[in-house]
């Protein structure tokens, strides 16, 4: 095998992100390595729900910067990358209305398109849903949702056609480290591939593969459970819905719905090839009784089916996108579950830290997902955290 | 009159098999699900059922076996039985048996018992027509159709040379296959109904039978890893050779009986 420039292990929507990043910027020589295919990991398990609405500054940003990607992604990578193009509707209660308000605000400042509206503009934006537990709502307008395992695809494919290099069905064995840096990667068949960069995006397999290094990674992998809907009846293009009440997230796919739990409920799991493949009888009951409260116009809902996956968390559910000790050797994973929405300008920003150490992702410094903000007791954290949500806004 | 459906709790074949230090698959491991072959079986008893009639849902296993019996009230089933006992574990299919039987009779007024034709794990398939016995009652197995009619139970069996019609008078218990209706999902609202029917959790004291005396009749001797499949054989058909290539492997396989 050749000495590429760069190796990036894990092809999914990160590494394939990544990857055409560094071609489209004249790093050509660059290989990704996957031990399955393309987005056979979380990547073609996500919701693929697209939007803006974080209460950390940086996320929103490269979720903005993400935006333009999904929208546009025909013209710039060559693919579609399925976008529907619904909206995004954020349900808050009272509870929260403060912190909510705050961050809306925020990100008119980043200059997301976003506002609040009101109980009659979201009724009519879901007229199946009953509303008036919410004290108010925000509109995303450009938000939506995209199709994980098409967008890891259309990175795939441009970055191939920019010279790039995806080989599926090949496992890392270890990154080769000399004098603090990298030398190359071993396949699990014993081959050795030379090349001073590499980068792991192997969500919570990434783990593993660093420990030999004395790289520890704060990655826990955790199930997720979903639930798919068939609603008996056609309800027409609905905006994707984040209900902060009830703590649930609800998109359309195709004529189903698909429901999330946002409710804190994802546990950790030992080993992140091992979890159910279908969601518990506790999950759909949870759901069950969710969906009968938010969506009283749907008469007879029934489950189509279930689906469950794994999402590597961080102890502040973001990211560690992020050089590490060792010369040459980067990281993009932990992104606990909301990875998806922000991986276009993760390509990005991972590309500007390899190859300038700096960031040009605006409104995004970038030391913002050092791998040693965990060690220094400077968590990224919402500005504007809200009670009884899981920590992904 | 009352419908007693056995169902039964196993892993889910979606799931990586983890065997335990006894070599029996370890049901801790993975959440497990009703075997699937028992919802055709819950699928039938409700839809057998009548006006202030009753289908109790019947279930032996570890204590997660609940989520089977669960799963049937979701269905329709009105009530639940859990047999769950440390006795228990290991037990094999003349243990189960006796227990189901042993459970069929606690209900009092069941008249018919509903099984799938074979668990999806074990898959021995004789547990029916061993709870017939035990009960002394008559067994129609492998039913694709099933109908109840003045104190009779009426199945058509698809056997390899004919449809058969069985006739037997009840009490009965029938087997039903993968061919007798289409279980769906339950409906959210089955869900929420079904959090409120009965189910009892009863130990072997409890339905009359002592600790099983002897050591099972069955136990696993040692397990290995099934081997690998071998590669597939790729016919490549370049000069319109290929068809004749198939046929020769797939007569060399007796797969196929060529007429030279």
């Amino acid at each position: 095998m050749s000495s590429p420039d760069v190796v990036i292990v894990g092809a999914g929507v990160e590494g394939t992100s990544i990857a055409y990043a560094l071609a489209s910027r004249g790093t050509a020589d660059v290989t990704v390595l996957d031990r399955d295919a393309i987005g056979s990991g979380g990547t073609g398990r996500s919701a693929g729900i697209v939007r803006c609405h974080y209460g950390v500054p940086e996320v929103a940003a490269l979720a903005r910067e993400s935006l333009e990607v999904f929208q546009h992604a025909e013209e710039i990578l060559g693919a579609s990358v399925d976008f529907e193009q619904v909206g995004y509707l954020v349900g808050i209660g009272e509870d929260n209305l403060a912190p909510f308000r705050a961050s809306v605000a925020a990100q008119q400042t980043l200059g997301i398109d976003t506002g609040e509206i009101g109980h009659a503009e979201a009724a009519a934006l879901w007229p199946v849903a009953h509303l008036d537990d919410f004290a108010s709502f925000a509109y995303e307008p450009r938000g939506g949702y995209a199709d994980g395992y098409a967008t890891a695809h259309a990175f795939a494919g441009a970055a191939r056609r920019l010279g790039a290099s995806i080989t599926q069905g090949t496992a890392v064995a270890s990154v080769e480290v000399s004098g603090g840096r990298v030398t190359g990667v071993t396949l699990a068949d014993g081959t050795t591939l030379a090349t001073p960069t590499v980068v792991v995006a192997a969500s919570a397999w990434s783990v593993p593969l660093l420990a030999p290094l004395g790289i520890d990674l704060p990655i826990t992998p955790y199930l997720v459970q979903e639930v798919l809907i068939d609603p008996g009846q056609d309800l027409g293009a609905r905006p994707v819905f984040s209900d902060m009440v009830s703590k649930q997230y609800v998109h359309q796919r195709g004529h189903e719905l698909l429901f999330g739990d946002s409710g804190g409920f994802e546990r950790p799991i030992p080993d992140p090839d091992r979890f159910p493949s279908h969601a518990e009888d506790a999950a759909i009951e949870r759901c069950a009784e969710k969906a009968m409260h938010r969506f009283p116009g749907i008469e007879d809902p029934s489950v189509k089916t279930t689906s469950t996956g794994m999402i590597d968390v961080t102890p502040d559910w973001n990211p560690i996108i992020s050089a590490t000790p060792i010369n040459g050797l980067y990281v993009a994973a932990g992104f606990s579950g909301h990875g998806f929405k922000i991986a276009p300008a993760v390509g990005r920003l991972m590309a500007d830290l390899i190859l300038d150490g700096t960031s040009s992702v605006p409104d995004v410094p970038a030391e913002t997902f050092r791998f040693s903000r965990y060690e220094e007791g400077s968590p990224l954290l919402s500005k504007y955290p809200y009670v009884g949500a899981s920590k992904i806004r | 009159m009352t419908i007693v459906v056995c169902v039964k709790h196993v892993p889910d074949p979606a799931d990586p098999v983890v065997l335990a230090a006894d070599l029996r698959v370890d049901r801790e491991a993975g959440a497990g699900t009703l075997s699937g072959l028992d919802e055709y079986a819950v699928d039938q008893a409700v839809r057998l059922r009548r006006a202030r009639e009753r289908v109790v849902a019947v279930t032996m296993g570890p204590r997660g076996a609940r989520a089977a019996v669960t799963r049937a009230l979701q269905m329709g089933a009105d009530e639940g039985i859990v047999v769950s006992d440390e006795a228990l574990a290991g037990a094999d299919v003349l243990t189960t048996a006796a227990v189901l039987a042993a459970a069929v009779r606690s209900v009092g007024d069941a008249d018919l018992v509903v099984c799938g034709m074979s668990s999806t794990d074990g898959g021995s398939g004789v547990v029916p027509v061993l709870v017939a016995d035990l009960l002394g009652w008559a067994c129609a197995g492998h039913a694709a159709a099933v109908e109840l009619d003045g104190g009779r139970v009426t199945i058509q069996r698809d056997d390899p040379d004919a449809r058969r019609t069985l006739v037997a008078p009840l009490p009965a218990v029938v087997s039903v296959t993968d061919l007798s209706g289409e279980p769906t999902y339950p409906s959210f609202k089955a869900i929420l109904a079904a959090r409120r029917r009965p189910v009892r959790e009863v130990g072997l004291s409890e339905l009359g039978l002592g600790t099983p005396s002897t050591a099972p009749g069955t136990r696993t001797v040692s397990a290995v890893e099934a081997d690998p499949r071998p590669p597939a054989r790729i016919v490549t058909d370049s000069d319109g050779s290929g068809a004749a290539a198939l046929l020769e492997l797939l007569a060399g396989r007796s797969l196929l009986e060529v007429d030279r």
